[in-house]
């Protein structure tokens, strides 16, 4: 008898989903209804949510130190006997809700994805650690070893309210040290894609952490272009050449760029190339970057095609050849700003090579001739440095990180795709920047 | 690391002993809220297996899928059930949502719209016109996997070991391998043993499935042996790959195919559907 219902239910079954219009219509009455649970995740919910230790039980929020698009960053305290008194930084990512009284479940985005595989995996000590993730009410909490600075800061610092150059010690062993860092993400098979002076953190002992990897991918075996999944990559002050001629394939090399942008702008106190971002049309169209080419090619120099070969296979090569010829600058650019190391300029100029086939790799870096000449770089960027920088301002009017109280910064928007708002960084308590907001695109 | 599978979770974290995966597996029927009396006749065995493996070849064709995401996606079903037991939720959901975060990790996303709804039309009956089901799911999936999402494959291995042995397969054999590395992915081998061990044991599959004599020596490995298999055992010496790592997975792959040939589709289903209506 029993045997015979259940093979009874499960032809009724079959034959739904088959043409489940057709039996709807053909029965005229509504499937067996099995229990709540049928289409949830219960009782499996409740057994997790019942067993899960809350964010708030291991950290003490302390303020909040940076919002943006992705979210925003906390500053913390460890309250349990194994972390007690440790500082973190815990990164909320912002949830996409359909309205601001309740949050829905609407996907996890693809950056915030990205961050967290990629940071389970990672272990260097020149990378921002990961503590821990916990998935909590509907929010991601990513907790990371606490930076007390940054490039950024540290850049201000240099430059307000007067102008007091980066001791040569300390910007050499900042680079060194990023250029280990980003060694091994290479070697590893990682792209950054976002380096810039405001993603460099440093500890309180002097050590770089390469932070932010919401933009990293892993770039062995794609299964499509690595323009395809991101159409923009990189904050366009930091944005390689090769990306500015709208590159479908791109390398490691684009990070190398990055890191060419940020030595010069230790150097100089100011960023080396600061373009005006043309927006995206309406029309979905990524837009030539003509103004950030031209600050390149002003201080560079026009690329040639005996210097670069390929680069008339680029998308936007036609736009290149209709600006004006420079010829290069950055020799006359290092000397009035101050430079006077012969290999320091090697280096730049090895970093901001135009071809990104010749441009120096990470690995290869770590043995230039800047890097192993006197004074060698080392393991504290703020060794025999006479400068003390502050500490990190917080904002201690927020320190509601599970968000009880309704907050307006969550927006609205769905699916995988990272978010795609230009990202004005407020650098809550560090004077307001003219720092530029990445941009990403669907 | 994420390009190196020696100082990977997937190593570190991921990969057990036998024994281990039979306590954790036996601790789920004891510790886990089976809050229903509803005894079930569906156990995780490798019916169940090949049934859930079937489940996402089929949303993967639906979606065009690339087999990459689709391995990804049984690696995460794998683990997922080493802590959660079976009638706890709702396996088809469950099948929907470890596909929709392995096409983010293999950098292919799927808007979730789109997955929830060539799911709904494979399995309009079991899976909810709500996305936000899956997105719960999806949140509930992570957190039993501690967010170790990064996965390494024997495919890689297996494209390097066919240069090495390119004398002795033919293309035939190299698909051949290649099918039967998919056809893992219902077994245990990938909690046990690193991708090369399955690449190496599918080409030694291959290399005894494709002579007749095999079949003659009464199915004992261990005794038979030709020239091309001589080649390869003799690479293994040499590479200081572990032989009985090799032999166990092969045996373990044989035991699979045996399986199949008695795998009675209509029976798991109906199992599988009762289980769920008794949820």
């Amino acid at each position: 008898m029993h045997n015979q219902h259940v093979i009874g239910q499960q032809q009724e079954l079959q034959q739904l989903s088959q043409n489940p219009q057709s039996y709807l219509q053909a029965t005229n009455q509504p499937l067996r209804v099995a229990s709540n649970d049928f289409f949830t995740i219960d009782p499996y919910r409740k057994r997790k949510d019942q067993s899960r230790i809350s964010v708030l039980q291991k950290y003490e929020i302390l303020g909040y130190i940076a919002a943006g698009t992705y979210g925003k960053v906390y500053k913390a305290k460890g309250k349990s006997v194994n972390n007690l008194n440790n500082l973190y930084a815990i990164k909320k990512f912002k949830t996409d809700s359909k309205d601001n009284e309740v949050i829905h479940y609407t996907g996890i985005s693809q950056s915030a994805i990205r961050e967290m595989s990629l940071c389970k995996e990672l272990n260097h000590q020149n990378i921002t650690q990961l503590t821990e993730i916990v998935l909590e009410r509907k929010c991601i909490y990513m907790v990371f070893e606490f930076g007390e600075h940054d490039l950024l800061q540290i850049i201000h610092f240099h430059s307000h309210p007067d102008f007091k150059p980066i001791p040569e010690l300390t910007l050499k062993s900042a680079i060194y040290q990023i250029l280990q860092g980003l060694s091994y993400l290479h070697q590893n098979w990682v792209l950054h894609r976002d380096l810039k002076p405001a993603n460099i953190m440093v500890t309180n002992d002097g050590v770089i952490k390469i932070g932010d990897l919401g933009l990293a991918r892993k770039f062995n075996n794609p299964l499509q272009s690595l323009y395809s999944g991101d159409k923009v990559v990189v904050t366009i002050w930091y944005r390689a050449p090769e990306l500015l001629l709208g590159a479908r394939h791109y390398t490691p090399a684009i990070d190398l760029w990055a890191v060419g942008c940020i030595l010069a702008e230790l150097l100089s106190l100011r960023p080396l190339f600061k373009g005006e971002e043309t927006k995206m049309d309406n029309k979905k169209q990524v837009p030539f970057q003509e103004n950030q080419l031209l600050k390149i090619l002003e201080i560079l120099g026009t690329p040639t095609l005996d210097k670069w070969p390929s680069l008339n296979n680029y998308p936007e090569y036609s736009q290149l050849s209709k600006i004006t010829q420079f010829p290069s600058n950055l020799k006359a650019w290092y000397q009035s700003n101050g430079g006077t190391n012969k290999n320091c300029l090697k280096l730049l100029f090895d970093l901001l090579e135009y071809d990104p086939a010749k441009r120096l790799n990470a690995l290869d870096s770590l043995d230039h001739k800047w890097f192993t000449e006197n004074p060698k770089p080392v393991d504290n960027i703020f060794a025999n440095s006479k400068f003390k920088y502050p500490q990190r301002k917080i904002q201690k009017d927020d320190n509601d990180i599970l968000g009880n109280v309704n907050n307006p910064m969550f927006g609205n928007h769905h699916g995988y795709n990272v978010g795609n708002n230009a990202n004005k960084r407020a650098y809550a308590g560090m004077g307001v920047y003219d720092e530029q907001g990445r941009k990403r695109v669907r | 690391m994420s390009a190196n599978y020696w100082n990977s979770s997937q190593r570190n974290q991921w990969q057990f002993t036998r024994d281990e995966l039979t306590i954790a597996r036996n601790s789920l029927n004891t510790t886990t809220t089976t809050t229903t009396t509803y005894d079930s006749t569906i156990k995780l065995d490798i019916n169940l297996r090949i049934y859930l493996h079937q489940l996402i070849i089929k949303l993967g064709r639906k979606l065009n899928l690339r087999q990459i995401i689709l391995s990804t996606s049984e690696i995460y079903l794998q683990r997922f059930l080493l802590k959660v037991n079976i009638n706890e939720i709702n396996l088809y959901l469950l099948i929907t949502t470890c596909i929709y975060i392995s096409c983010k990790i293999e950098e292919n996303p799927q808007h979730i719209r789109t997955l929830l709804s060539e799911s709904r039309n494979c399995w309009p009956e079991f899976i909810p016109n709500d996305l936000t089901k899956l997105a719960e799911f999806e949140f509930y999936l992570i957190e039993e996997l501690n967010c170790y999402l990064i996965i390494h494959h024997p495919y890689n291995s297996l494209i390097e070991l066919t240069k090495i042995f390119k004398n002795d397969l033919t293309i035939d054999e190299i698909q051949s391998c290649w099918s039967i590395i998919n056809d893992s992915y219902i077994t245990d081998l990938h909690l046990l043993f690193p991708p090369h061990i399955i690449a190496i044991s599918s080409i030694y599959l291959t290399l005894i499935l494709s002579n007749d004599e095999f079949k003659l020596s009464g199915g004992d490995i261990s005794k038979f042996s030709n020239s091309k298999i001589e080649n390869l055992v003799r690479f293994l010496s040499i590479s200081n790959v572990d032989l009985s790592e090799v032999i166990e997975s092969v045996q373990e792959l044989l035991t699979l195919y045996e399986s199949w040939c008695y795998y009675d589709e209509i029976y798991i289903r109906n199992g599988v559907h009762n289980m769920l209506l008794n949820k």
